[in-house]
């Protein structure tokens, strides 16, 4: 496999070319619907992740698209050529599951070869290759090991290396990092990173951490009760969900249900309360996205901005978290840089300010 | 005296008395095979090995002897065959009714009384003229053994993660190349443990043994039977001793790769 294959990047010619087609999938288990008409197409050098809370059909799509699962009804394309019917080992896919899945009674050399052993590779093409994917997940000391001597974090990453390189057209992977530690799972994470890069293959990564979505992917399928609720770029998952649901199921976030009024240039809040921001939308009634880095405070009594009570004030190493509730009733969370400011105390007034620039909309609600 | 203390001694003492109860006929048995006398003495008197001589010039013993080990591995050959598949299938049916039903059918031959099995054998085996043959013998065994291999194989299976089987497939190998390098390995330990547990079964099959055989297919344990039937002297011993030296051989090697706790077996 060439390590230095094209890097992956938005637009580029690679990338307009789709790798794997998922056309109107449906999968039923008896009353639980795990796909319910689900379409995705993921590109040629991506790496597109699941996200979506438990039992919501992750891994039964990517069952599916490996062939392990039957569909009821849909359609799986690789390279354009339907495979629906194909077994698993007819689809040349690469996965990497949660549980440690390297076979126990083989070394790590072994387990690595055991794809190209099916294939028929000559030894010395063999003996090549494991040591390219050694070199690849960075532990070319280990060749001999067994499984059963290698820490977790290890031994996800020889079941990387071995699920690479049989060169699979696309890498599964369902929640790999799931078992680990927080620490190790960010080393993790930055790793993965770096080999889907090196390695140029395409990604289909599955997890319900959304942080880890956010950081690790070009593009995220957020999902819920066998559909994609949205697929898109991290920044506009974030910045701008395309329903509440996926609002709500990435990052922390407020969702303040206001009007817009274009006269006076700003929103009016239910139970009173001005925010002065200019929005390019045509409805009045508006549902606003706000998160803790949207959120300004400034010590009440000077000028304008919503008046607020303060309720909690946390320091979470670098910055701090208020949370103020507004006369409606409605929560916010500001995220400030630093340690607290003593103008904000516990039961104290305050202003918030709206940084209308971040803030992302949802066109819900009578226009 | 501490009350930790009195229950220790207690603990050693009761100890001490099993083993008392399961070791001393087997020491008496050993002794008697080296006494120079041709009736039981105790203490035992004098020491020769010519029981042994004895015999093993009889000849009443050596051709069952054989046929016995002979018998026990193919036997046990035959049970792994069919409880390999047999234990794969029952992994694949979804737990109910009818796979408890099945599982308890196999385990059959565990539970009903061996000499019923044999009665029921020297029934069928009439009729068919398989009485005092070879293969009527080998197939009275091989049913004799399948549970315990069943058994064994199928804590294995049971323990099989779908997870290995499904890495294999996704890397390119067909069902026999799994099967061969992923399942088989898997299942190691449990054939291990319930093939050396059915070839002992077999070996010391006497009952099943004596109703399916006449005079053509003794085996060991008959023979040794009916030799004392005509003369009890310590030849009988002798040859008791070589398999109590036997047996202990076998229970080092099971011990020693660990195998033992898979003869307990659970369908989970
Ligand atoms: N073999 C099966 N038999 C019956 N129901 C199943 C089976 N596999 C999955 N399901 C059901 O289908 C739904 C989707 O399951 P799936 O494993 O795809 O969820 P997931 O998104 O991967 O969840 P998690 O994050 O917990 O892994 C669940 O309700 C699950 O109970
Ligand atoms: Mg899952």
């Amino acid at each position: 496999m060439s390590l230095s294959a094209a890097k992956s990047q938005p637009g580029s010619a690679r990338m307009d070319k789709i790798k794997v087609s998922a056309r109107n999938i449906v999968k039923r288990f008896g009353a639980t619907i795990a796909a319910a008409d689900i379409s995705l197409d993921i590109r040629d050098g991506e790496f597109l992740t699941l996200l979506g809370e438990s039992g919501c059909g992750k891994t039964t799509l990517m069952r599916i698209i490996a062939g392990l699962e039957a569909v009821d009804s849909g359609a799986i394309l690789i390279d354009g050529r339907d495979v629906t019917a194909l077994s698993p080992r007819e689809r040349n896919l690469g996965m990497v599951f949660q549980q440690y899945s390297l076979f126990p009674h083989m070394s790590v050399a072994e387990n690595i070869a055991y794809g190209l052993r099916v294939k028929h590779k000559g030894e010395a093409e063999i003996s090549k290759t494991v040591d390219e994917m050694l070199e690849l997940v960075r532990l070319p000391d280990l060749r001999e090991r067994r499984p059963a001597q290698l820490s977790g974090g290890q031994q996800q990453r020889i079941a990387l290396a071995r699920a690479l390189a049989t060169r699979p057209s696309l890498l599964m992977l369902d929640e790999p990092l799931g078992a680990l530690d927080l620490k190790l799972r960010r080393q993790l994470q930055a790793e993965l990173k770096r080999i889907h890069r090196e390695s140029g293959t395409t990604f289909l990564f599955v997890t319900h951490d959304q942080d880890e979505a956010l950081f690790l992917s070009d593009r995220v399928a957020v999902m819920r009760a066998g559909q994609i609720e949205q697929l898109d770029d991290p920044t506009r998952i974030y910045c701008n969900p395309a329903n509440r649901f996926v609002a709500d199921f990435v990052g922390d976030v407020t969702l303040l249900d206001c009007e817009y009024d274009a006269m006076r240039g700003g929103i009016a809040l239910e139970g009173g309360g001005f925010a002065p921001m200019t929005l390019d939308v045509d409805r009045r009634c508006i549902t606003l996205v706000v998160r803790p880095e949207n959120v300004r405070l400034a010590p009440a009594g000077g000028g304008e901005g919503l008046a607020c009570k303060v309720e909690d004030v946390a320091y979470q190493a670098g910055t701090t978290l208020c949370t103020v509730r507004l006369p409606s009733g409605a929560v916010l969370k500001s995220r400030g840089l630093g340690a607290p400011s003593p103008d904000f105390v516990l039961g104290g007034e305050a202003l918030a300010h709206l940084d209308d620039c971040r803030v992302a909309f949802i066109r819900e609600g009578p226009a | 005296m501490s009350e930790a203390r009195t229950w220790n001694s207690l603990r050693a003492v009761a100890a001490a008395a099993v083993y008392g109860f399961l070791i001393i006929p087997l020491l008496v048995v050993v002794l008697f095979s080296f006494s120079d006398k041709s009736f039981f003495t105790f203490p035992p008197s004098g020491f020769s090995l010519k029981w042994y001589q004895a015999a093993w010039a009889s000849e009443r013993f050596l051709g069952p002897a054989v046929r016995s080990v002979v018998l026990a591995l193919l036997s046990t050959l035959i049970a792994v065959i069919i409880s390999v598949p047999a234990a794969l299938a029952m992994r694949k049916m979804h737990p109910g009714r009818l796979r408890a039903a099945i599982e308890f059918l196999f385990l059959g031959p565990l539970i009903v009384p061996a000499l019923i099995v044999g009665i029921a054998l020297l029934y069928s085996f009439t009729k068919v003229g398989l009485i005092d043959t070879f293969p009527g013998l080998l197939a009275a065994h091989a049913l004799i053994v399948f549970p315990f291999v069943f058994r064994a194989v199928l804590t294995s299976v049971v323990n099989l993660q779908q997870h290995l089987i499904d890495a294999s497939a996704i890397l390119g190998a067909g069902p026999l190349y799994t099967f061969r390098r992923i399942v088989l390995p898997a299942l190691v330990p449990g054939l291990a443990s319930g093939a050396i547990f059915a070839f002992i079964v077999s070996l010391d099959q006497f009952t099943v043994s004596l109703f399916v055989t006449q005079t053509e297919q003794a085996v060991l344990p008959v023979a040794i039977y009916k030799y004392l039937y005509d003369v009890n002297d310590p030849v009988v011993a002798a040859v008791s001793t070589v398999l109590v030296v036997f047996g202990l051989a076998v229970a080092v090697v099971i011990d020693r790769f660990g195998w033992l706790r898979h003869l307990g077996g659970t369908s989970g």
